[in-house]
């Protein structure tokens, strides 16, 4: 088809053609094949969405209402713990050096998963393998000891990804089935957490990217073949 | 990661959003879509209704489409709509409003789709099933054969980016003109319809390829 016959064919189909034209734009559109094809899917096209989607009533209201009832408990949220966070933010982007042997990696994961399960806010909402509010950690939780000397330590995972429309954690906790993480954003980045009950003692795990893609914690200190050619990152509690 | 990166502020943590306190409508208002989208960006809740409003029709044409029943539907549109509201702070270009969120209802459905096959019996609304149908029937064969041609179109249109499956999907399935267009996205008449008539000929030529190779 040549450019003069698209644009005649556009204008044709977008009734903008002058009536006087339309004979010979269709003739030149019956000598083309590309051309008939595409005014064979204009008519389907038409024909098969003639009708547009139902809406149901009201259902901009109750979206609204969802929204409003969502960013209040948020706004409260973080309000509870946003002073507590802030002191602990201080001191984790603080200049600060942290050395750490070999032999020290393991001590150093449990205080920094102690750490995210003390501090990080709590979610909203129970999900698969969340805490409920009676053992969810208090915002004012004073040490990540109190928490390791449960059998069970609630582990907060996190991973940072603004493509994934979904992340979940998956391990041997689990028996491997993938639990979500929640959505969050800060400062702009997207963020996926959500706390995990893990007993105590080794553990390994990966995450899972939009229900499919199982990705290695690119920044577990232990990394451990799985025997099928991938990594399980390897958590020690 | 597990671990907290460096560079994130908590304070950001959850965007603090005012609501008009006067409840003021923008139901008839034909600003752009830019003009709502910077208003919540500056924590005018209120002003995601017109956004909503607008693009209900369009999110409902897609979830319709992933969801067996209505309730469904409006879970999933529900949900597109509000994960669109956490996420509005992160779009950089607000007259793209429409794509970016054609794109988040389409990604969220597939997702959908995903965990609600791993449950079910897979059926491939793409297979293809012979079998005679009764002269008497005509009319039931007609109704098929154009939801099998809407069903092309869709999976056709699957394959366009946002920013030319959009302008198609609102002049023809939301039947809005390119004016009407044109003032929401703030683009000109001209640059709209260069745009469809790009998504009629990629259209043209995945359906015809599609028809060549079912598989």
């Amino acid at each position: 088809m040549t450019d003069d016959l698209d644009t005649r064919v556009r204008q044709y189909l977008d009734g903008e053609l002058p009536p006087a034209q339309e004979p010979d734009v269709l003739r030149r559109i019956a000598d083309d094949a590309e051309a008939r094809a595409l005014l064979r899917l204009e008519r389907q096209t038409q024909a098969a969405w003639a009708d547009g989607p139902d809406v149901p009533a009201e259902f901009a209201d109750r979206t609204m209402a969802a929204i409003d009832a969502a960013e209040t408990a948020s706004e409260a949220e973080a309000a509870a713990s946003q002073s507590v966070i802030e002191r602990v933010w201080a001191w984790l982007v603080g200049p600060q050096t942290i050395r750490v042997r070999p032999g020290g990696v393991a001590a150093a994961l449990v205080l920094l998963v102690g750490v995210a399960v003390t501090l990080w806010p709590a979610p909203r909402s129970a999900t698969p393998g969340e805490p409920g509010a009676a053992s969810r950690p208090s915002a004012n939780a004073s040490s990540a000891t109190a928490v390791a000397q449960e059998e069970v330590v609630w582990a907060r995972f996190l991973y940072a990804n603004d493509e994934a429309s979904s992340v979940a954690v998956a391990g041997d906790f689990s028996e491997w089935e993938p639990i979500p993480l929640s959505e969050k954003t800060v400062d702009g980045q997207t963020v996926w957490t959500g706390m995990v009950p893990v007993p105590k003692g080794e553990h390994q795990y990966m995450f899972v990217i939009d229900g499919s893609r199982w990705v290695t914690d690119p920044l577990a200190p232990v990394q451990r073949s799985d025997g099928f050619g991938n990594k399980n990152a390897v958590l020690q509690l | 990661m597990l671990t907290c990166a460096a560079g994130w502020r908590f304070a950001g943590l959850a965007p603090t959003v005012r609501t008009k306190a006067n409840g003021a409508s923008y139901m008839a208002s034909s600003d752009t879509d830019a003009t709502y989208v910077r208003r919540v960006q500056d924590g005018d809740r209120a002003a995601f209704r017109v956004l909503l409003d607008r693009y209900e029709r369009m999110v409902f044409s897609i979830t319709n489409r992933f969801s067996d029943t209505p309730a469904d539907a409006e879970d999933l549109a529900q949900d597109i709509f509000m994960k669109a509201y956490r996420r509005l702070d992160r779009l950089r270009k607000p007259e793209q409003f429409a794509s970016w969120l054609y794109g988040i209802a389409l990604n969220h459905c597939r997702d959908y789709a995903k965990n609600v096959r791993r449950d079910t019996h897979a059926f491939s609304t793409t297979e293809r099933v012979d079998w005679e149908v009764p002269a008497e029937h005509r009319a039931q064969d007609a109704a098929l054969e154009s939801d099998e041609m809407s069903q092309q179109l869709w999976q056709a249109l699957d394959q366009l980016s946002p920013t030319y499956a959009t302008p198609f999907l609102l002049k023809y399935r939301d039947g809005l003109t390119y004016k009407a267009m044109a003032d929401r996205m703030d683009l000109s008449v001209s640059a709209l319809k260069v745009r469809v008539h790009r998504a009629r000929k990629k259209l043209r030529t995945l359906m015809e390829e599609a028809r060549r190779d079912p598989s």
